[in-house]
């Protein structure tokens, strides 16, 4: 069953706070849209599991408001079946007891799950290679991880909140699951609109450069950047510069009024905003694309120059 | 709260089958060591309150299932009453199979079906009922207890939390009433003997099983509404 909520994100965050011992979400705001995956990125602590434990009313906010398919956290905290029958979740653990076998963990889901589908839970076992005979004990990560998506998607959900979901799996049992995500979010409504949408949470930013449609980026709990990823992987470029040609780009009147910069021991990394046009007017100037992997590096680490006022904010040109 | 007592039969499958194994074990053991089976339903009773409620949080704590089950279609309100259904009719369940076994091997000693002496530790005369009504009641009372005070601990701390304070809780409430009879000297002394010498007689001790039993059906229910107080704000 899908659910559509005129337009409205199906996932949505405004201004989320919660506060902790050294560490806090300040003012997280983001959206996904139906037939969206949102990558949801960041280092290590930087809070992406609080913001989806926020999301799903695991924890309590200080502030701020989140909805997910329009249901706040107390209401998903109190709420027994219907909202949480169309959300999957999979955390960065096969999140069960480690006694428990395969085939009962399908037993337990189906006693939950009113919409618990076990032919579609036998398939995506049969797909994943998972042995429904095997303890979640003597799994290891990698299938730990594919029963709970194998889980997730067998409960007819209408978004996926992944947290991790495709670490420890090899790189083909990624390329699956990324298929297997791809056609999750393509499923359409009556009226041929998009209604499934997902945010994954993950470290292997490869995987979002595969499927993500957007990219969100957490650090030290606020919202450092969210973009279209083909805005940043289509577009945008990392200029290979060594020092002399980035004082000669900084000093260009074709320079953009902000640029962002990487330092490196063997030269400096300089984000460009459209790659063509920074190779037309520095032909001899290497331009990569930019990964997402390129880009969090960037923005998290680099420094913002403005070369024709050359006034250096947050950093040198060095 | 039927679909959280049903998760619970499945998560606990394994363990219950264990379970009933150590419980035939200690059955066995207790009645050969006692020479009698009529205290067994209520010393059960009292051991599966304990186990179950201590066993069912240790669960909770393994691979983060406490969090991933709340993302499930249960609401905080149904994991909190769904576990004290799970434990009590657990611990009752185990504790009624133990008293049919023991009426039934009763039966089949009377019936000469066993041997002397087995039939002699399994005989329920009436002195061996009044005991064993008396167990039953007094052990219901602290299995009661028992799971009154760890329950609403472990759903705040967690078990591994819970594990640091509560040996130190349990040992003060078993001690705090000798201290505070102790404290009120000899006149408290001698009502509480002559509460035991009433609660020896056959309206004594009806008196004295309708008062555990309340008594601990009473803290089971406050504990409960506590562990939902708890439960509703704890982060996960």
């Amino acid at each position: 069953m899908t659910t559509s909520f005129a337009g409205a994100p199906l996932i949505e965050a405004h201004g989320v706070i919660k506060r902790y011992d050294g560490f806090a979400l300040q003012q997280v705001s983001f959206a996904v849209e139906p037939g969206q995956i949102v990558g949801f990125i960041g280092q290590n602590g930087a809070g992406k599991s609080t913001t989806i434990k926020a999301l799903l009313g695991l924890i309590e906010l200080d502030g701020g408001e989140v909805r997910v398919l329009g249901a706040s956290p107390r209401e998903l905290s109190a709420s027994s079946a219907a909202v949480k029958e169309r959300i999957g979740v999979v955390f960065d653990t096969v999140s069960m007891p480690p006694h428990m076998r395969v085939r009962e963990v399908g037993k337990l889901m189906s006693r939950v799950y009113a919409t618990w589908d076990a032919s579609a839970f036998e398939r995506n076992l049969v797909q994943l290679k998972l042995d429904d005979a095997k303890a979640i004990k003597e799994l290891s990560r990698g299938m730990g991880m594919k029963l709970s998506l194998a889980c997730a998607l067998a409960h007819d959900p209408q978004v996926l909140i992944l947290d991790e979901a495709t670490a420890g799996l090899d790189p083909m049992a990624r390329d699956e699951v990324l298929d297997m995500l791809r056609e999750f979010v393509a499923v359409e409504d009556a009226s041929g609109e998009p209604c499934h949408a997902i945010l994954m949470s993950s470290h292997i930013t490869s995987d979002l450069d595969k499927i993500a449609d957007e990219v969100v980026c957490i650090d030290e709990g606020r919202i450092v950047f969210a973009c279209s990823k083909d805005e940043i992987c289509d577009l945008m470029g990392v200029a290979r510069c060594r020092a002399a040609e980035a004082e000669h780009v900084l000093a260009s009147p074709s320079a953009p009024d902000e640029l962002r910069v990487l330092h490196h021991d063997y030269g400096v990394d300089v984000l460009v905003p459209d790659r063509f046009e920074f190779a037309r007017v520095f032909p001899r100037i290497p331009c990569d694309r930019v990964t997402i992997d390129d880009y969090m590096a960037l923005m998290l680490k680099g420094s913002v120059l403005h070369p024709r006022g050359a006034a250096a904010k947050g950093g040198d040109a060095r | 709260m039927m679909r959280m007592a049903k998760m619970e039969l499945v998560v606990f499958g394994q363990y219950l089958k264990q379970l009933s194994f150590s419980i035939l074990f200690m059955a066995v053991c207790f009645a050969a060591g006692t020479g009698n089976t009529s205290a067994l339903p209520g010393i059960i009773f009292m051991m599966g309150m304990f186990s179950l409620s201590s066993s069912a949080s240790n669960y909770d704590e393994h691979n983060g299932w406490a969090a991933f089950r709340l993302t499930m279609p249960v609401s905080r309100r149904e994991v909190v009453l769904g576990r004290y259904l799970f434990v009590l009719a657990g611990a009752l369940s185990v504790s009624l199979l133990v008293a049919a076994a023991a009426l039934v091997l009763s039966m089949l000693g009377q019936a000469s079906m066993l041997p002397e002496v087995v039939a002699r530790v399994v005989r329920l005369d009436a002195d061996a009922m009044q005991a064993g009504l008396f167990t039953l009641a007094f052990c219901s009372a602290v299995g009661f207890v028992i799971a009154s005070v760890s329950m609403p601990v472990f759903f705040k701390f967690g078990q591994t939390k819970a594990t640091q304070w509560l040996p130190f809780i349990m040992m003060f409430l078993g001690v705090a009433p000798f201290m505070i009879v102790g404290f009120m000297g000899g006149e408290a002394m001698m009502a509480a003997q002559r509460a035991f010498a009433f609660a020896q007689t056959p309206e004594g001790l009806a008196a004295f099983a309708a008062g555990a039993c309340a008594f601990g059906l009473v803290c089971y229910a406050v504990s409960c509404a506590i562990s939902l107080r708890i439960y509703s704000a704890r982060d996960l």
